[in-house]
């Protein structure tokens, strides 16, 4: 075989384990299912925010949205005092332009690892989100200021410096993956997969872990806290999947990703959807994508209707 | 289903319009008539030969194309005489007529020229070096060429005082022949010890001199003889020098004063002799010459055409030359394109921006690519650094960029004049483009550094470096230029390949790596599932894991891109 000798696999055995390649998920995915004026209501979060409120989705708490370079200097009097929170770009993507405040001590803003940052530092770094450095196509943009997310006490032992999520990918409205993403000391406390963080399959029936990757390694242990990644179960599952379905009909895209945290006292929040989820999904499963999806596209609109799509995630949950 | 029957119905339509719009074309094109600088000729050169008792014999050497004529018909005519054509190998092709019996003959033989000074014909020289039989009888003393003559070694001698090369010989064997020897033709001196001994000539006697000089300087030479092709009520012989020093016969012409660069209008018949048409046994008395030279008519659309009509705006060549050249450019372009989709979509290659590798390539575009891609290279390598140094002032994005642009343009600028000072030619008009890619790659190139890291940035840059050459290779392709300026109809073609890349929706060459490892653990028909495989099990696969892990999330997976790739 010319493929292996090269060091390569082969297309026809991606095609036989039923792998999504980036091309097939634009072109049969993401162009035919996600039409373009949707857009909007993921990429920016204000808006996927207000869709999650519409729909009575869990969201972190917006404190203040900052929307014009004059409203920087009157960012204290928008905070009302609160000295805990997050400040994200609205249309950021990879968690970029994300400052997380813990504390405000002596005109200092405190993160979370004791580093400190003037009052003037932090008002370059607002207008720096609202210049758009962060955003899609450094268009101009808005910045939140919103509840910070504590970590769920049980996600302790298997995330670093940062608070793990979890990825549902969403076709038709029907869930047919999902992924949680754990921080590592290498990642850097963020869920990014390609800094290192570590991407565990989740069950779709019980929202229990099973076998991790870390960087397209398969790995079973947190490299940080040794604790086994496996057999974890996310708090409020139940939860998580009804408010996804929900959050999916009311963006009004077929194939969508969304993203939530487990925080100590709202339980699973969204935090964001996405209109053109990863791959990598597959794997942290070690299940291709392709017929998963090629299910539920051979459903009805009466059977994917949302009362039946709890019973359609048995049948997916078998489909590997 | 029906969504892949609409593409292909897509891709079907744009190949057949664009086919029958070439094809149209060039149907048209084959009718069409000349631009005005080109112009159509008869050249009819015609032997009678009188009457005699023994068999007379005219041999006519087939004209070859110049660089700017080309033979596009021949008609002869031979009442009283039987033509032969003969090609024996490294000698031209000839006809050979024979008079039938005593009676008269008449050769007639008639040459449809094609004049266009812009267009290089097909070049049908030989560049074999001669056989030595060839340079032997290029070389050879007659009576024309007195090549031992004492006179003629003399003047050799003197002309190759302080001389090293043969070709700087050759070059004042011509200036000898062109300003000391004065060009006379009612001196009637057509003999190479007349021409010498007077210091002036027919050009005839012009043209054997040189040839003689040549000779006994050891370079292989020739006489030819043909026509200026011109209006003229009677066309006159002309005959001139060709030189064999390495490549190609080179032309000298000692009379017009041109050396190696002939008009465009001149026209051989006769290579290696002094009149067009050989004779044996003929009478000299009773045959008759002659040659006529006509412009001939121009098809009828001419007049038509010179009128302009809507449909010129089809016509791209009608254009100023400057201008085409810039079009052409703008026509490859869309090739440019089709390769970065290519790379990108099919191998899954990441680069600097969509278009980054087309621009980058249109850089190099203007100065050879080595001088583009040392001066790409530098005033990137300044761009990074100064962005390090602006960095701590934390400047907003449009005055940042301001500041790069800035002193882009001073790299530029200090770069282009630098070229000047070491007499490198470059073309300061379009430096324009490159300058505004350059500075958005020293963004990108920054973030890219910070936020992925050196070993990211390394591989995007190569990628960026690897399709932008391709592009180049594709740019710079000055013929496929002048096609697309002549069939811009191509172009239908390059959307239907466009159209299949994007909607191809395979694996791209890149994820047959990304994956590897995924197919690799996966479970088999009977291997068990991963979340039953013990801990140990999955421990060990890290020591046969690829030792560089494909990142996963490369060019078009990332999740906001603000495209899908």
């Amino acid at each position: 075989m010319i493929w292996s000798r090269l060091g390569l696999v082969s297309p026809s055995q991606l095609r036989d384990k039923g792998i999504v390649g980036i091309n097939k998920r634009n072109a049969d995915y993401v162009l035919m299912h996600n039409p373009r004026a949707m857009y909007p209501r993921v990429d920016d979060k204000v808006l996927t925010k207000k869709i999650c409120v519409e729909h009575n989705i869990p969201v972190p708490a917006t404190y203040a949205v900052i929307e014009r370079f004059g409203d920087i200097k009157r960012v204290l009097d928008l905070l009302a005092g609160r000295k805990d929170f997050v400040v994200k770009p609205a249309s950021g993507a990879g968690g970029r332009g994300i400052m997380v405040v813990v504390d405000f001590v002596d005109n200092e803003f405190i993160s979370p690892s004791g580093k400190k940052t003037s009052l003037g530092e932090f008002q370059y770094h607002l207008s720096t989100i609202l210049s758009g450095l962060y955003s899609l196509g450094s268009q101009p943009d808005v910045a939140i200021l919103e509840q910070r997310i504590v970590r769920h006490p049980s996600l302790e032992k298997i995330a670093v410096g940062g608070t793990p999520d979890v990825r549902i990918i969403l076709f038709r409205g029907v869930p047919v993956m999902a992924m949680m993403r754990l921080p590592t000391n290498e990642s850097g406390g963020r869920a990014n997969l390609h800094q290192g963080a570590i991407a565990a399959a989740v069950n779709l029936m019980t929202g229990m872990t099973s076998g991790g990757v870390c960087k397209n390694r398969a790995v079973s242990i947190h490299p940080d806290t040794q604790h086994s990644i496996e057999g974890f179960e996310i708090p409020g599952w139940k939860t998580v999947l009804e408010a996804a379905m929900r959050l999916g009909d009311g963006i009004g895209m077929g194939y969508i990703g969304v993203d939530f945290v487990v925080d100590a006292e709202l339980g699973p929040v969204v935090l964001e959807a996405n209109a053109r989820p990863g791959l990598a999904i597959q794997v942290a499963n070690r299940i291709g994508l392709r017929r998963r999806l090629e299910f539920v596209d051979g459903l009805s609109p009466e059977q994917i209707k949302p009362e039946n799509r709890l019973a359609l995630i048995e049948k997916i949950v078998a489909i590997l | 289903m029906k969504h892949v029957w609409k593409t292909r119905l897509v891709i079907l339509g744009l190949i057949i319009l664009g086919a029958a719009l070439t094809g149209y074309r060039y149907s048209v094109r084959k009718s069409r008539p000349l631009p005005p600088w080109e112009s159509v000729w008869k050249l009819n050169v015609k032997i009678e030969l009188g009457g005699s008792e023994k068999k007379q014999k005219v041999r006519l050497q087939a004209p070859k194309n110049s660089r700017s004529i080309r033979v596009f018909r021949e008609s002869v005519s031979h009442p009283g005489m039987k033509v032969d054509v003969s090609s024996p190998p490294d000698r031209p092709r000839e006809w050979v007529a024979t008079t039938l019996g005593k009676g008269p003959g008449v050769l007639d033989v008639e040459f449809n020229l094609h004049v266009s000074p812009e267009r290089n014909f097909p070049d049908r020289r030989t560049n074999k070096g001669l056989k030595p039989e060839q340079r032997a009888h290029f070389l050879k003393s007659s009576s024309k060429f007195p090549v031992e003559n004492d006179q003629v070694l003399e003047l050799l001698k003197t002309l190759n005082e302080g001389v090293g090369t043969r070709s700087k010989l050759l070059e004042k064997v011509y200036d000898y022949c062109h300003k000391t020897i004065l060009t006379d033709e009612k001196s009637n001196f057509n003999s190479v010890k007349k021409a010498l001994g007077n210091k002036r000539a027919t050009s005839l006697g012009c043209a054997r001199t040189m040839v003689t000089l040549c000779r006994a300087a050891k370079i292989p030479s020739r006489l030819v003889t043909g026509f200026e092709i011109k209006a003229a009520p009677s066309p006159k012989l002309i005959h001139w020098v060709q030189t064999k020093l390495g490549k190609g016969w080179a032309n000298y012409d000692p009379n017009g004063g041109y050396a190696k660069d002939l008009p465009a209008n001149y026209f051989i018949l006769r290579r290696d002799g002094e009149t067009v048409f050989q004779l044996s046994g003929v009478d000299g008395e009773e045959s008759k010459t002659d040659f006529t030279i006509q412009r001939a008519n121009m098809p009828d659309e001419l007049t038509a055409a010179q009128k302009s009509k809507f449909t010129d705006i089809f016509e791209l060549t009608r254009l100023p030359l400057n201008f085409q050249r810039i079009l052409a450019l703008l026509l490859l372009l869309p090739f440019g394109a089709l390769v970065t989709a290519f790379f990108r979509n099919i191998v899954g290659i990441v680069t600097f921006g969509t278009f980054g590798p087309t621009l980058l390539a249109l850089a190099f575009m203007y100065a050879d690519w080595q001088t583009g891609l040392v001066m790409a290279i530098g005033i990137l390598i300044v761009g990074v650094v100064l962005r390090y140094l602006l960095e701590p002032l934390r400047l907003l994005m449009i005055p940042r960029l301001g500041v790069i642009l800035t002193v882009v343009v001073f790299c530029m600028v200090t770069g282009i004049s630098v070229l000047d000072y070491l007499g490198l030619a470059t073309e300061g008009q379009a430096v324009l483009l490159p300058m505004v890619i350059l500075t958005g790659l020293i963004e990108r190139l920054f973030i890219t550094v910070e936020e992925d890291g050196g070993k990211n940035t390394l591989k995007r840059i190569g990628g960026t470096l690897l399709v932008g050459f391709c592009c180049f290779l594709v740019l710079n392709s000055k013929s496929v230029g002048r096609y697309l300026l002549i069939y811009p109809e191509i172009h239908f073609g390059t959307v239907a390949l466009m159209v299949w890349v994007g909607r191809y929706s395979g694996y791209r060459l890149s994820e047959l790596l990304r994956f590897k490892d995924l197919v690799d653990s996966m479970p088999g028909v009977d291997a068990p599932k991963p979340a039953s495989t013990p801990e140990t099990a999955t421990e060990s696969r890290k020591t046969e894991a690829a030792p560089e892990p494909p990142e996963l999330a490369g060019d078009g997976d990332s999740e906001k891109v603000g495209g899908n790739s």
